[in-house]
């Protein structure tokens, strides 16, 4: 009787559920998430929403059409739907931020891994390396690439993953230096842990707040980046739609149609709004001594 | 009783720009097979570097063991390689740190870093290491063990941790366990429960244990032998009760005279006058003469020896008998 009296208390500590309901207390990370899962689901359905196609629906007797019924964002030089283009772009954008970082964050983060836990020559290579890139101003840096490269969707996301992989590799390394020296790590090499595990078993999960909280602010910066590459011409080849290429298309018409620069516009400044408001959120969330 | 762990002469140097210093001088002292041995000094006088050492875990490149031999079990741990050293730490020396607020990984559950030890030290399925976590955590005093095993480190008071490390460390049975002051970050209550726990594993699981401390009290309550160290040498070593009732070095005396005592009418605590000197301005004769009451010319430019007083008592002074006599 005494034992069923005591009400087991319910262990909500390690379930998703109870994660998630803590950091849906904080009102700006979860307004960022609802965000970037719309924008998510918009770029991954894009062919059942869009109602036109965006390079083949060519319609000459609707060029640079004001927006209306048929065409919500209107049409373009080329009499394409602009909703339907900027609705691919999303897809084509994101594709390439989102490559770009897993790409860069995990390069950065073998490398900061293997700088700070080494140390001494390996650790001075890494980081002069890191230093010499990071020299560069990144979109001046990315521009070079590009144009050594040329212009291709495979290129920008090698270009752009080779500006963002220093900046990781630096986050890590500082994470790594600062959490070798936690007596939990002499407390797991006392019990015999080898090294590779202590590296990616112990120090790495102690990690994985900052880096979230950075990849999600330079998803930010690489939707970004791209636009302004393909802005400039050395981004995604036309006729793709990316936001950067339909702000492109759309530059020689901003005071006659400024329909076409317009969405695509807000489209990027939506998201970026949105990345940032969820990184700031994670990091309230994972971080509560960073206030 | 044979001898489990053996050190002989000992040095451990730590560099300081182009000076090396030498941190433990000369150490000697053994550990038989179920007793427990307490290492007491100041903060700074070698302690911790010398179970680092028996853990071969001096940080380098800074530090380096530069002579002496190490003997677990007949074999020279000085002389092994990495790869060996691993299978022994956790399985058969085992070590608890002084802060459990600190030596959890916070971002695991407590029962999987128990498993872990298993993990890297048994050849147990899954479900057989998950039963003996459990079977630990009980055997250490942890109330609702099922139910602990899924807590994260933080979820826990500070006794509860310390008790976590002590299964994490019992958790192989080690022939040696190496406690690094085990209970300076704990309450007095807590304190005491902790130290029981230890002597009753001790007696349970027949585990030698390497008691480090600067608490004189810990080590009444729970050591059979005493080693006192001052700036990395042993200025006296004996069995507990001779440590208590014939303390013979002037330092040790100086340390039991600081113990607050219940019925003593004192306001005023004793204290040892000054500091344990840095290793960069070590005397060359006695390192305590200059903090020593009674200490003579010839200390300040002679080291004395560790002599035998008796059977189990050896003191570094070169007043032994002066000492003796004042008692």
């Amino acid at each position: 009787m005494s034992t069923n009296a005591i009400k087991k208390p319910k262990n909500f500590s390690s379930s998703f559920f109870a994660h998630f309901k803590n950091f849906s207390r904080r009102k700006q990370g979860i307004v960022g998430l609802l965000i970037i899962t719309t924008i998510l689901l918009i770029a991954i359905f894009a062919p059942l929403i869009a109602p036109y196609d965006p390079v083949d629906d060519v319609n000459y007797s609707n060029l640079n059409g004001a927006p209306s019924k048929a065409h919500l964002f209107g049409t373009d030089e080329y009499g394409r739907d602009i909703f339907s283009r900027v609705i691919y772009g999303a897809k084509v954008s994101i594709q390439i931020s989102f490559i770009t970082i897993l790409l860069s964050a995990s390069i950065g983060v073998v490398m900061g891994l293997i700088s700070g836990f080494f140390g001494g020559f390996i650790d001075v290579l890494i980081m002069r390396l890191v230093d010499g890139l990071m020299s560069f101003p990144p979109l001046l840096f990315a521009i070079a690439l590009m144009a050594a490269f040329g212009s291709s969707i495979k290129n920008i996301i090698l270009a752009l993953a080779i500006v963002y992989t220093p900046m990781f590799a630096r986050l890590i390394r500082g994470c790594v230096l600062s959490i070798k020296e936690k007596e939990y790590i002499d407390s797991i090499k006392v019990m015999g842990g080898s090294n590779i595990r202590i590296l990616f078993k112990h120090i790495l999960p102690n990690c994985v707040s900052p880096l979230l909280i950075q990849m999600t602010t330079y998803f930010a910066y690489a939707i970004l980046a791209e636009a302004s590459l393909s802005f400039l011409g050395l981004g995604v080849p036309q006729p793709e739609p990316s936001w950067g290429n339909i702000l492109y298309d759309g530059r020689q018409y901003m005071i006659d149609s400024p329909w076409i620069t317009i969405f695509p516009g807000i489209a990027i400044g939506i998201t970026v709004l949105g990345l940032n408001l969820l990184g700031d959120g994670l990091r309230d969330y994972l971080d509560p001594n960073l206030d | 009783m044979s001898d489990l762990l053996t050190v002989e002469n000992l040095t451990v140097e730590f560099k300081n720009g182009s000076n090396s210093n030498k941190v433990v001088k000369d150490l000697s002292f053994h550990i038989n097979q179920g007793e427990t041995v307490g290492i007491v000094g100041e903060s700074g006088c070698g302690k911790s570097v010398t179970s680092l050492a028996i853990m071969s875990l001096v940080p380098s490149p800074a530090g380096k063991v530069s002579s002496g031999k190490i003997i677990f079990k007949d074999e020279n741990l000085l002389e092994k390689k990495q790869k060996a050293l691993r299978k022994i730490r956790g399985k058969e020396i085992a070590m608890i740190f002084q802060d459990p607020m600190s030596t959890l990984d916070p971002a695991f559950k407590v029962g999987f870093q128990i498993d872990e030890v298993l993990k890297l030290h048994t050849n147990l399925s899954k479900k057989q290491i998950k039963n003996k976590t459990i079977e630990l955590l009980k055997s250490v005093g942890i109330p609702s063990p099922e139910q602990r095993y899924n807590q994260y480190p933080y979820e826990l008071s500070g006794g509860m941790r310390q008790r976590v490390v002590i299964a994490m460390a019992l958790a192989c049975n080690p022939e040696l366990l190496i406690a690094d002051e085990p209970t300076t970050a704990l309450d007095v209550t807590v304190q005491a429960q902790i130290l029981d726990l230890m002597n009753d594993l001790k007696v349970q699981f027949n585990t030698s244990i390497m008691m480090i401390t600067h608490d004189i009290g810990v080590v009444a309550e729970t050591c059979n032998r005493v080693i006192v160290m001052y700036a990395g040498q042993i200025v006296e070593e004996a069995n507990i009760r001779d440590l208590f009732d014939h303390a013979a070095h002037p330092y040790t005396q100086g340390l039991l005279k600081s113990v607050p005592k219940i019925n003593s009418s004192n306001k005023i605590l004793h204290s040892i006058p000054g500091n344990v000197p840095t290793p960069e301005e070590m005397p060359n004769g006695c390192r305590f003469y200059p903090r020593c009451p009674i200490a003579s010319e010839k200390c300040r430019n002679q080291e004395p020896p560790l002599e035998k007083m008796k059977e189990n008592h050896k003191v570094r002074c070169w007043h032994i008998e002066n000492v003796l006599k004042k008692e």
